[in-house]
């Protein structure tokens, strides 16, 4: 058993090992939804809702040759496909879940500053711009793998695990995508 | 746009790496908390709803366990040793304490001075509503019996 293993195991009864799982997997999970939806808010909600349903759901996690960041990754997939399908944002907010611990509010100002920040940086990406656009008119099941190769690197092993499909299937999805892809540009 | 330029493009693509640290830091914390009011409560309950069930069954149903007998010479020991202050806190310190801290973790209390209201509202979370019931029988079968005792002739 590793490092990660032993940690999840631990996680599931104690909250401040989540936490260190929390911390390693935040940031790619943070950085892929919001290059899939594009708004900061959209993008701080579905984290959120990702990281409770992966902690309320960890005791149904196994070990079976799917790493923890797979599993995390494909949680994060289906809140995306939702919230492109619904276009609704979830319905728990980070607030109402802050004060139901007894936590007052984040400042709001620091809030608007980060994301103003955010977006200000985002702006700096033309291209990637470009192509998310265009990405986007895409069916759901061409974004997602289209988004998981090229905007998060992950190769056609990873993918298969997130997306819970074979290889083969990933590899017909991609070709398929980017050959729609080409059509839009 | 032929297919190969197509795949250069997107694989030579910068990709923003953002990141969100208030959000980040605020999560965290929330999800490490989470849970901690009704653990807590089900940690004071535990004791006391044992006792009490001891009791019923000893005393309501006529059924005397040894687990049982044992615990509740084990506490008239207690009772007269200088420890004695013990049991009531266990007894009724522990789910009254347990029945704040859950109660606080479900109610909330605003007022919006705009509207010159006062807004209440109770959430319905089952774990935190079960264990504030059981502080509500526990602390009721304690009140119960202290009246049976003080009106009970020495």
């Amino acid at each position: 058993m590793d490092d990660e293993q032993l940690i999840i195991e631990r996680a599931k009864s104690d909250p401040e090992a989540f936490g260190i799982l929390f911390e390693r997997h935040y940031p790619a999970i943070f950085a892929y939804i919001h290059r899939r939806v594009g708004d900061w808010d959209a993008a701080n909600d579905l984290t959120s809702e990702v990281f409770l349903k992966a902690f309320k759901g960890l005791w149904k996690y196994r070990w079976q040759g799917v790493p923890f960041s797979a599993w995390l990754f494909r949680i994060a997939t289906n809140e995306v496909r939702m919230h492109f399908r619904k276009g609704t944002r979830p319905t728990l907010s980070l607030d109402q879940m802050s004060e139901e611990c007894g936590f007052e509010p984040l400042d709001p100002a620091s809030l608007e500053a980060e994301k103003l920040e955010a977006e200000r940086k985002l702006k700096e990406y033309e291209d990637f711009l470009l192509v998310r656009e265009k990405v986007l008119l895409l069916g759901l099941k061409y974004q997602d793998v289209i988004a998981l190769r090229y905007f998060e690197q992950k190769s056609i092993k990873e993918i298969a695990e997130i997306l819970h499909k074979r290889e083969g299937t990933v590899k017909s999805l991609l070709s398929r995508g980017i050959a729609k892809l080409r059509a839009l540009f | 746009m032929d297919e190969e330029k197509i795949v250069k493009k997107l694989e030579s693509l910068k990709c923003p790496e953002l990141q969100s640290p208030l959000h980040q830091q605020r999560l965290k914390l929330v999800l490490t908390n989470a849970r901690r009011s009704s653990w807590i409560g089900l940690v004071c309950v535990a004791f006391p709803s044992l006792f009490l069930f001891g009791v019923l069954l000893k005393y309501g149903f006529h059924l005397d366990l040894p687990f049982f007998t044992a615990l509740e010479e084990k506490m008239a020991q207690i009772d007269r040793s200088a420890l004695h202050f013990l049991s009531p806190v266990v007894m009724a310190g522990a789910p009254l304490a347990a029945l704040m801290l859950n109660l606080l973790a479900i109610m909330h209390f605003h007022f919006d001075k705009t509207r010159a209201e006062f807004q209440f509202s109770v959430k319905l979370r089952i774990v935190n509503l079960l264990i504030i019931a059981a502080c509500l029988v526990i602390l009721a079968m304690l009140f119960v019996h202290a009246v049976a005792e003080s009106g009970h002739p020495q």
